[in-house]
Protein backbone atom coordinates (compact mmCIF):
# COMPACT_ATOMS: atom_id res chain seq x y z
CA UNK A 1 0.00 0.00 0.00
CA UNK A 2 1.19 3.47 -1.03
CA UNK A 3 1.08 5.01 2.39
CA UNK A 4 3.03 8.51 0.99
CA UNK A 5 -0.20 8.51 -1.73
CA UNK A 6 -2.77 8.19 1.31
CA UNK A 7 -4.89 11.35 2.48
CA UNK A 8 -4.43 12.70 5.90
CA UNK A 9 -7.65 11.53 6.87
CA UNK A 10 -7.67 8.10 5.76
CA UNK A 11 -3.94 7.62 7.34
CA UNK A 12 -5.14 9.42 10.63
CA UNK A 13 -7.96 6.56 10.35
CA UNK A 14 -5.63 3.52 10.06
CA UNK A 15 -3.24 4.71 12.48
CA UNK A 16 -5.81 5.24 15.32
CA UNK A 17 -6.95 1.47 14.51
CA UNK A 18 -3.34 -0.23 14.60
CA UNK A 19 -2.60 2.12 17.52
CA UNK A 20 -5.41 0.52 19.51
CA UNK A 21 -4.19 -2.66 18.42
CA UNK A 22 -0.68 -1.69 19.48
CA UNK A 23 -1.72 -0.91 23.28
CA UNK A 24 -3.92 -3.89 23.38
CA UNK A 25 -0.66 -6.00 22.11
CA UNK A 26 -2.07 -7.12 19.08
CA UNK A 27 -0.18 -7.68 15.69
CA UNK A 28 -0.57 -4.62 14.40
CA UNK A 29 1.16 -2.39 10.88
CA UNK A 30 2.84 0.69 11.92
CA UNK A 31 3.63 2.68 8.15
CA UNK A 32 0.29 4.66 8.82
CA UNK A 33 1.70 6.08 11.84
CA UNK A 34 5.21 6.08 10.51
CA UNK A 35 4.33 8.05 7.82
CA UNK A 36 2.01 10.37 9.98
CA UNK A 37 5.26 10.85 11.70
CA UNK A 38 7.63 11.64 8.57
CA UNK A 39 4.93 13.83 7.45
CA UNK A 40 4.95 16.08 10.40
CA UNK A 41 9.04 15.59 11.23
CA UNK A 42 10.05 15.66 7.56
CA UNK A 43 7.92 17.96 5.74
CA UNK A 44 7.07 19.98 8.25
CA UNK A 45 3.41 19.19 8.01
CA UNK A 46 0.99 21.15 10.55
CA UNK A 47 -2.19 19.25 9.62
CA UNK A 48 0.08 15.88 10.45
CA UNK A 49 1.46 17.28 13.39
CA UNK A 50 -1.63 18.04 14.73
CA UNK A 51 -2.99 14.12 13.81
CA UNK A 52 -0.19 13.23 15.74
CA UNK A 53 -0.73 15.14 18.76
CA UNK A 54 -4.32 13.80 18.58
CA UNK A 55 -3.46 10.24 18.03
CA UNK A 56 -1.28 9.65 20.82
CA UNK A 57 -2.56 12.09 23.45
CA UNK A 58 -4.50 9.14 25.59
CA UNK A 59 -0.87 7.44 25.51
CA UNK A 60 1.37 10.09 26.11
CA UNK A 61 -1.09 11.36 29.08
CA UNK A 62 -1.09 8.02 30.69
CA UNK A 63 2.79 7.76 30.95
CA UNK A 64 3.01 10.81 32.17
CA UNK A 65 0.66 10.27 34.90
CA UNK A 66 2.11 6.59 35.24
CA UNK A 67 5.65 7.74 35.48
CA UNK A 68 7.42 6.86 38.58
CA UNK A 69 8.75 10.55 39.61
CA UNK A 70 5.04 12.31 38.77
CA UNK A 71 3.99 12.59 42.22
CA UNK A 72 7.29 14.73 42.93
CA UNK A 73 6.15 17.24 40.38
CA UNK A 74 3.35 20.28 41.29
CA UNK A 75 3.14 20.79 37.33
CA UNK A 76 -0.21 19.56 35.85
CA UNK A 77 -0.43 17.12 33.35
CA UNK A 78 -1.14 19.32 30.41
CA UNK A 79 1.46 21.55 30.88
CA UNK A 80 4.01 18.23 30.89
CA UNK A 81 2.35 16.78 27.85
CA UNK A 82 2.71 19.84 26.03
CA UNK A 83 6.18 20.15 26.79
CA UNK A 84 6.24 16.75 25.98
CA UNK A 85 5.18 17.28 22.09
CA UNK A 86 7.48 20.60 21.87
CA UNK A 87 10.68 18.65 23.01
CA UNK A 88 9.94 15.51 20.50
CA UNK A 89 9.53 18.16 17.65
CA UNK A 90 12.51 20.21 18.60
CA UNK A 91 14.37 17.15 19.06
CA UNK A 92 14.08 15.70 15.71
CA UNK A 93 14.44 17.14 13.02
CA UNK A 94 14.17 16.05 9.48
CA UNK A 95 17.63 15.30 9.18
CA UNK A 96 17.64 13.01 12.96
CA UNK A 97 14.82 10.86 11.49
CA UNK A 98 16.39 8.66 9.68
CA UNK A 99 17.70 7.38 13.33
CA UNK A 100 14.18 6.29 13.73
CA UNK A 101 13.72 3.35 10.90
CA UNK A 102 10.80 2.21 12.89
CA UNK A 103 7.44 3.44 14.49
CA UNK A 104 8.96 1.69 17.68
CA UNK A 105 11.90 3.43 17.83
CA UNK A 106 9.63 6.84 17.46
CA UNK A 107 7.44 5.85 20.44
CA UNK A 108 10.10 4.92 22.65
CA UNK A 109 11.76 8.73 22.09
CA UNK A 110 8.29 9.85 22.72
CA UNK A 111 8.56 8.20 25.95
CA UNK A 112 11.74 9.34 26.49
CA UNK A 113 10.23 12.86 26.32
CA UNK A 114 7.69 12.28 28.80
CA UNK A 115 10.61 11.52 31.01
CA UNK A 116 12.57 13.92 30.42
CA UNK A 117 10.32 16.59 30.76
CA UNK A 118 8.99 15.20 34.19
CA UNK A 119 13.07 15.15 35.60
CA UNK A 120 13.94 18.45 34.03
CA UNK A 121 10.84 19.15 36.74
CA UNK A 122 12.68 17.23 39.24
CA UNK A 123 16.19 18.71 38.79
CA UNK A 124 14.46 22.22 39.46
CA UNK A 125 13.18 21.45 42.22
CA UNK A 126 16.35 19.10 43.33
CA UNK A 127 17.57 20.41 46.63
CA UNK A 128 21.43 20.42 47.02
CA UNK A 129 22.00 17.85 50.42
CA UNK A 130 24.10 20.22 51.86
CA UNK A 131 21.68 20.39 55.33
CA UNK A 132 24.35 19.52 57.39
CA UNK A 133 25.90 22.21 56.67
CA UNK A 134 22.89 24.89 57.00
CA UNK A 135 22.71 23.27 60.56
CA UNK A 136 26.29 24.21 60.97
CA UNK A 137 26.41 27.51 60.00
CA UNK A 138 22.94 27.83 61.73
CA UNK A 139 24.92 26.92 65.01
CA UNK A 140 27.51 29.13 64.31
CA UNK A 141 24.81 31.97 63.86
CA UNK A 142 24.21 32.45 60.12
CA UNK A 143 20.59 32.58 58.69
CA UNK A 144 20.34 29.90 57.30
CA UNK A 145 20.10 30.11 53.18
CA UNK A 146 19.99 33.85 53.54
CA UNK A 147 22.83 34.37 51.11
CA UNK A 148 22.19 31.22 48.60
CA UNK A 149 21.30 32.29 45.34
CA UNK A 150 20.36 30.39 41.73
CA UNK A 151 22.77 30.71 39.33
CA UNK A 152 21.78 30.85 35.64
CA UNK A 153 23.36 27.47 33.54
CA UNK A 154 25.62 29.73 31.41
CA UNK A 155 26.39 31.58 34.35
CA UNK A 156 27.32 28.23 36.58
CA UNK A 157 29.50 26.87 33.75
CA UNK A 158 31.36 30.29 33.15
CA UNK A 159 31.82 29.94 36.74
CA UNK A 160 33.03 25.92 36.81
CA UNK A 161 35.84 26.84 34.30
CA UNK A 162 37.05 30.05 36.62
CA UNK A 163 37.50 27.70 38.98
CA UNK A 164 38.83 25.00 37.46
CA UNK A 165 41.54 27.55 35.62
CA UNK A 166 42.45 28.66 39.08
CA UNK A 167 42.80 24.71 41.25
CA UNK A 168 46.62 24.02 41.34
CA UNK A 169 46.60 20.76 40.10
CA UNK A 170 44.60 17.53 39.52
CA UNK A 171 44.28 16.90 42.90
CA UNK A 172 42.58 19.42 43.84
CA UNK A 173 40.34 19.79 40.19
CA UNK A 174 39.58 16.01 41.35
CA UNK A 175 38.56 16.54 44.64
CA UNK A 176 36.47 20.19 43.84
CA UNK A 177 34.86 17.88 40.87
CA UNK A 178 34.05 15.26 43.58
CA UNK A 179 32.43 17.06 46.38
CA UNK A 180 30.92 20.03 44.36
CA UNK A 181 29.59 18.74 41.03
CA UNK A 182 28.66 15.24 42.46
CA UNK A 183 28.12 16.22 45.64
CA UNK A 184 30.50 13.50 47.52
CA UNK A 185 31.39 12.97 51.02
CA UNK A 186 35.12 13.23 51.66
CA UNK A 187 35.36 9.73 53.24
CA UNK A 188 32.82 8.85 49.66
CA UNK A 189 35.97 10.97 47.60
CA UNK A 190 38.63 8.52 48.96
CA UNK A 191 36.95 5.59 48.41
CA UNK A 192 36.68 6.20 45.18
CA UNK A 193 40.26 7.57 44.13
CA UNK A 194 42.51 6.26 46.89
CA UNK A 195 45.36 6.01 44.36
CA UNK A 196 45.36 9.84 44.66
CA UNK A 197 44.44 10.31 48.07
CA UNK A 198 45.33 7.29 50.29
CA UNK A 199 43.72 8.47 53.48
CA UNK A 200 40.86 10.94 54.35
CA UNK A 201 43.37 13.65 55.59
CA UNK A 202 44.66 13.81 51.74
CA UNK A 203 41.38 14.42 50.62
CA UNK A 204 40.55 17.23 52.88
CA UNK A 205 43.79 18.65 53.07
CA UNK A 206 43.36 18.54 48.67
CA UNK A 207 39.55 20.27 49.57
CA UNK A 208 41.11 23.05 52.37
CA UNK A 209 43.81 24.33 49.53
CA UNK A 210 41.76 24.27 46.86
CA UNK A 211 38.37 26.43 48.91
CA UNK A 212 41.71 29.13 50.22
CA UNK A 213 42.82 29.60 46.41
CA UNK A 214 38.83 30.02 45.38
CA UNK A 215 38.68 32.48 48.21
CA UNK A 216 41.55 34.33 47.05
CA UNK A 217 40.48 34.48 43.77
CA UNK A 218 38.88 38.05 42.48
CA UNK A 219 36.95 36.45 39.90
CA UNK A 220 35.21 33.47 42.47
CA UNK A 221 35.60 34.80 45.63
CA UNK A 222 31.68 36.96 45.33
CA UNK A 223 30.54 33.37 45.23
CA UNK A 224 31.99 32.22 48.10
CA UNK A 225 32.29 35.01 50.67
CA UNK B 1 42.03 36.69 67.44
CA UNK B 2 44.37 33.83 68.10
CA UNK B 3 43.04 30.07 68.58
CA UNK B 4 42.47 29.50 72.40
CA UNK B 5 44.48 25.89 72.70
CA UNK B 6 47.02 26.45 69.29
CA UNK B 7 48.08 23.17 67.77
CA UNK B 8 45.41 21.32 69.18
CA UNK B 9 43.15 21.19 65.89
CA UNK B 10 44.34 21.35 62.47
CA UNK B 11 43.21 23.53 59.13
CA UNK B 12 42.22 20.60 58.16
CA UNK B 13 40.37 19.31 61.16
CA UNK B 14 38.30 22.22 60.57
CA UNK B 15 37.50 21.19 57.34
CA UNK B 16 36.48 17.60 58.75
CA UNK B 17 34.43 19.50 60.80
CA UNK B 18 32.22 21.85 58.03
CA UNK B 19 31.95 18.11 56.19
CA UNK B 20 30.80 16.54 59.45
CA UNK B 21 33.75 14.21 59.56
CA UNK B 22 35.41 15.49 62.52
CA UNK B 23 35.93 13.44 66.09
CA UNK B 24 34.28 15.01 69.15
CA UNK B 25 37.16 16.33 70.58
CA UNK B 26 37.28 18.75 67.17
CA UNK B 27 33.74 19.59 67.36
CA UNK B 28 34.38 20.49 71.23
CA UNK B 29 37.32 22.70 70.63
CA UNK B 30 35.39 24.67 67.56
CA UNK B 31 31.91 25.38 69.79
CA UNK B 32 34.77 26.74 72.35
CA UNK B 33 37.53 28.93 70.39
CA UNK B 34 36.16 31.99 69.04
CA UNK B 35 39.17 31.58 66.38
CA UNK B 36 38.48 28.68 65.07
CA UNK B 37 34.83 28.94 64.96
CA UNK B 38 35.35 31.97 62.67
CA UNK B 39 37.31 29.82 60.43
CA UNK B 40 34.87 27.09 60.12
CA UNK B 41 32.10 29.29 59.16
CA UNK B 42 34.68 30.83 55.94
CA UNK B 43 35.36 27.48 55.18
CA UNK B 44 31.46 25.83 55.30
CA UNK B 45 30.01 28.99 53.70
CA UNK B 46 32.55 28.65 50.99
CA UNK B 47 31.37 24.93 50.70
CA UNK B 48 27.44 25.60 50.75
CA UNK B 49 27.64 28.49 48.02
CA UNK B 50 29.77 26.63 46.10
CA UNK B 51 27.85 23.11 46.11
CA UNK B 52 24.31 24.34 45.39
CA UNK B 53 25.99 26.51 42.79
CA UNK B 54 28.07 24.26 41.06
CA UNK B 55 26.19 21.14 42.07
CA UNK B 56 25.27 18.55 38.62
CA UNK B 57 27.54 21.02 36.72
CA UNK B 58 29.32 18.17 34.49
CA UNK B 59 25.29 15.99 34.29
CA UNK B 60 24.04 15.38 30.98
CA UNK B 61 20.51 17.11 31.17
CA UNK B 62 17.90 13.55 31.77
CA UNK B 63 16.75 14.09 28.04
CA UNK B 64 20.69 13.87 26.80
CA UNK B 65 21.34 10.97 29.40
CA UNK B 66 18.26 8.79 27.88
CA UNK B 67 19.55 9.73 24.28
CA UNK B 68 22.30 7.97 25.49
CA UNK B 69 20.32 5.13 26.92
CA UNK B 70 18.85 4.44 24.19
CA UNK B 71 21.58 4.71 21.79
CA UNK B 72 21.44 7.66 19.99
CA UNK B 73 24.64 9.32 21.51
CA UNK B 74 27.71 8.54 19.80
CA UNK B 75 31.20 8.70 19.64
CA UNK B 76 33.54 10.47 22.20
CA UNK B 77 30.53 11.65 23.88
CA UNK B 78 29.21 8.50 24.33
CA UNK B 79 32.41 7.77 26.06
CA UNK B 80 32.08 10.41 28.17
CA UNK B 81 28.70 10.15 29.55
CA UNK B 82 29.64 6.14 30.05
CA UNK B 83 32.51 7.62 32.14
CA UNK B 84 30.47 10.69 34.38
CA UNK B 85 27.47 7.72 34.89
CA UNK B 86 29.83 4.79 36.27
CA UNK B 87 30.74 7.73 38.76
CA UNK B 88 27.29 9.74 39.51
CA UNK B 89 24.82 7.96 41.39
CA UNK B 90 22.15 10.51 40.49
CA UNK B 91 22.36 9.81 37.05
CA UNK B 92 23.14 6.13 37.58
CA UNK B 93 19.51 6.60 39.51
CA UNK B 94 18.03 8.64 36.63
CA UNK B 95 18.98 6.03 34.59
CA UNK B 96 17.42 2.66 36.51
CA UNK B 97 14.41 5.44 36.78
CA UNK B 98 14.32 5.65 32.88
CA UNK B 99 14.82 1.40 32.42
CA UNK B 100 11.85 1.33 34.78
CA UNK B 101 9.72 3.79 32.77
CA UNK B 102 10.21 2.18 29.46
CA UNK B 103 10.33 -1.43 31.09
CA UNK B 104 7.26 -2.25 29.08
CA UNK B 105 9.50 -2.03 26.33
CA UNK B 106 12.16 -4.45 25.07
CA UNK B 107 14.83 -4.56 27.20
CA UNK B 108 17.79 -2.62 26.43
CA UNK B 109 21.03 -4.20 26.26
CA UNK B 110 23.73 -3.55 28.62
CA UNK B 111 24.50 -0.37 28.76
CA UNK B 112 28.05 1.25 28.42
CA UNK B 113 27.46 2.63 31.92
CA UNK B 114 26.92 -0.72 32.67
CA UNK B 115 30.35 -2.19 31.62
CA UNK B 116 32.78 0.67 31.39
CA UNK B 117 35.10 0.43 34.78
CA UNK B 118 37.31 3.62 33.85
CA UNK B 119 40.73 3.75 34.78
CA UNK B 120 42.18 7.17 35.05
CA UNK B 121 45.33 8.02 36.19
CA UNK B 122 45.37 4.74 38.57
CA UNK B 123 48.75 4.13 38.21
CA UNK B 124 49.80 1.43 41.32
CA UNK B 125 53.51 1.96 40.91
CA UNK B 126 56.54 0.96 38.66
CA UNK B 127 57.02 -2.72 38.60
CA UNK B 128 60.75 -3.86 38.77
CA UNK B 129 59.49 -7.40 38.31
CA UNK B 130 56.20 -9.05 37.49
CA UNK B 131 54.86 -11.94 39.29
CA UNK B 132 54.32 -13.78 36.31
CA UNK B 133 57.36 -15.00 33.79
CA UNK B 134 54.97 -14.36 30.94
CA UNK B 135 55.82 -10.73 30.03
CA UNK B 136 57.39 -10.28 27.17
CA UNK B 137 60.55 -7.97 27.82
CA UNK B 138 60.13 -4.38 29.27
CA UNK B 139 62.79 -3.23 31.44
CA UNK B 140 62.97 -2.52 34.73
CA UNK B 141 61.73 1.22 35.52
CA UNK B 142 59.69 1.28 32.03
CA UNK B 143 56.56 -0.40 33.02
CA UNK B 144 53.77 1.09 34.86
CA UNK B 145 50.89 -1.50 36.46
CA UNK B 146 46.86 0.22 36.71
CA UNK B 147 44.22 -1.49 38.83
CA UNK B 148 40.21 -1.83 38.05
CA UNK B 149 38.56 -3.59 40.59
CA UNK B 150 40.42 -7.26 40.96
CA UNK B 151 42.23 -6.83 37.92
CA UNK B 152 45.79 -5.40 37.27
CA UNK B 153 46.88 -4.03 34.20
CA UNK B 154 50.82 -3.47 33.61
CA UNK B 155 51.98 -1.71 30.52
CA UNK B 156 55.11 -1.40 28.85
CA UNK B 157 57.48 -0.88 25.61
CA UNK B 158 57.22 -4.18 23.76
CA UNK B 159 60.34 -5.15 21.59
CA UNK B 160 62.10 -2.87 18.78
CA UNK B 161 59.93 -1.22 16.47
CA UNK B 162 60.96 0.02 12.88
CA UNK B 163 62.58 3.24 13.23
CA UNK B 164 59.91 5.96 14.32
CA UNK B 165 57.36 3.46 15.44
CA UNK B 166 56.54 1.70 18.63
CA UNK B 167 55.42 -1.44 20.61
CA UNK B 168 53.36 -1.49 23.32
CA UNK B 169 53.77 -4.79 25.15
CA UNK B 170 50.94 -5.70 28.28
CA UNK B 171 49.63 -7.92 31.02
CA UNK B 172 46.67 -8.33 32.38
CA UNK B 173 46.29 -10.47 35.24
CA UNK B 174 42.99 -10.82 37.59
CA UNK B 175 43.00 -11.64 41.29
CA UNK B 176 42.14 -14.89 40.88
CA UNK B 177 45.18 -15.77 39.44
CA UNK B 178 43.50 -17.66 36.35
CA UNK B 179 46.04 -17.12 33.95
CA UNK B 180 43.57 -18.04 30.65
CA UNK B 181 40.74 -15.81 32.02
CA UNK B 182 41.34 -13.58 29.76
CA UNK B 183 42.05 -15.34 26.78
CA UNK B 184 40.78 -14.59 23.68
CA UNK B 185 39.58 -10.97 24.24
CA UNK B 186 40.45 -7.77 22.52
CA UNK B 187 42.63 -4.98 23.56
CA UNK B 188 42.24 -1.52 21.34
CA UNK B 189 44.64 0.85 21.29
CA UNK B 190 42.64 4.07 20.20
CA UNK B 191 44.17 7.27 18.52
CA UNK B 192 42.82 10.16 19.70
CA UNK B 193 42.36 10.42 15.85
CA UNK B 194 42.57 7.41 13.05
CA UNK B 195 41.85 4.38 13.30
CA UNK B 196 42.22 1.81 16.48
CA UNK B 197 44.72 -0.95 16.71
CA UNK B 198 43.12 -3.99 18.11
CA UNK B 199 45.34 -7.54 19.32
CA UNK B 200 44.02 -10.27 21.58
CA UNK B 201 44.88 -11.20 24.42
CA UNK B 202 46.83 -14.88 24.43
CA UNK B 203 45.87 -17.52 27.43
CA UNK B 204 48.54 -16.24 29.41
CA UNK B 205 47.29 -12.63 29.94
CA UNK B 206 49.48 -11.34 27.46
CA UNK B 207 49.05 -9.21 24.76
CA UNK B 208 51.19 -7.04 22.21
CA UNK B 209 50.52 -3.94 20.16
CA UNK B 210 53.18 -3.51 17.74
CA UNK B 211 54.14 -1.04 14.79
CA UNK B 212 52.13 2.19 15.86
CA UNK B 213 53.25 5.29 15.67
CA UNK B 214 54.45 7.75 18.92
CA UNK B 215 51.63 9.50 20.62
CA UNK B 216 48.96 9.68 23.19
CA UNK B 217 46.42 6.36 22.72
CA UNK B 218 43.55 5.47 25.06
CA UNK B 219 43.81 1.44 25.36
CA UNK B 220 40.74 -0.48 25.84
CA UNK B 221 40.15 -4.36 27.21
CA UNK B 222 36.97 -5.89 26.19
CA UNK B 223 36.30 -8.59 29.06
CA UNK B 224 33.60 -10.70 29.19
CA UNK B 225 31.56 -8.24 32.07
CA UNK B 226 33.57 -5.10 31.57
CA UNK B 227 34.92 -2.36 29.71
CA UNK B 228 38.47 -1.49 30.89
CA UNK B 229 39.90 2.14 30.09
CA UNK B 230 43.31 3.17 30.27
CA UNK B 231 43.13 6.59 29.82
CA UNK B 232 46.26 8.56 28.04
CA UNK B 233 49.16 5.78 27.21
CA UNK B 234 52.26 7.70 26.48
CA UNK B 235 54.22 6.14 23.26
CA UNK B 236 57.23 6.72 22.09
Amino acid sequence: MDVQGMALAGLADRCRQETQKYRRREAFREEFCYEIFRRAICDRDGDAWSALVETYAGLTRGWIIRHPARATVREDDDYLLNGLFERFLRAIGPERFVQFPTLANLLNYLKLCAHSVILDEVRRHEQTPVESVDRLLEELGEEPGAESRELANVEARDLWDKINQVLADEAERRVIYLRLALGLAPREVQRRDPTRFPTVGDVYRAYRNALDRLRRAPEIRRFVE
Amino acid sequence: MSCIRPGLVSTDDLVAYVVGEAPAAVADHVRSCPRCSAEVLTYARADRRLRRAMNRIKCPSAHRLGEYELGLVLGDERWAIAGHVAECQRCTAELRLLRGFIGDEPAPAPSLADRARRVISAILMPTPKLALGTFRGASAGETRSFRAGDVTITLGPGPAARRRRVSLDGLVVGDQGDPDQFAGREARLVPATGTSVVTVIDDLGSFLVDDVAPGVYRLELDLADRLIVVDDVSLG
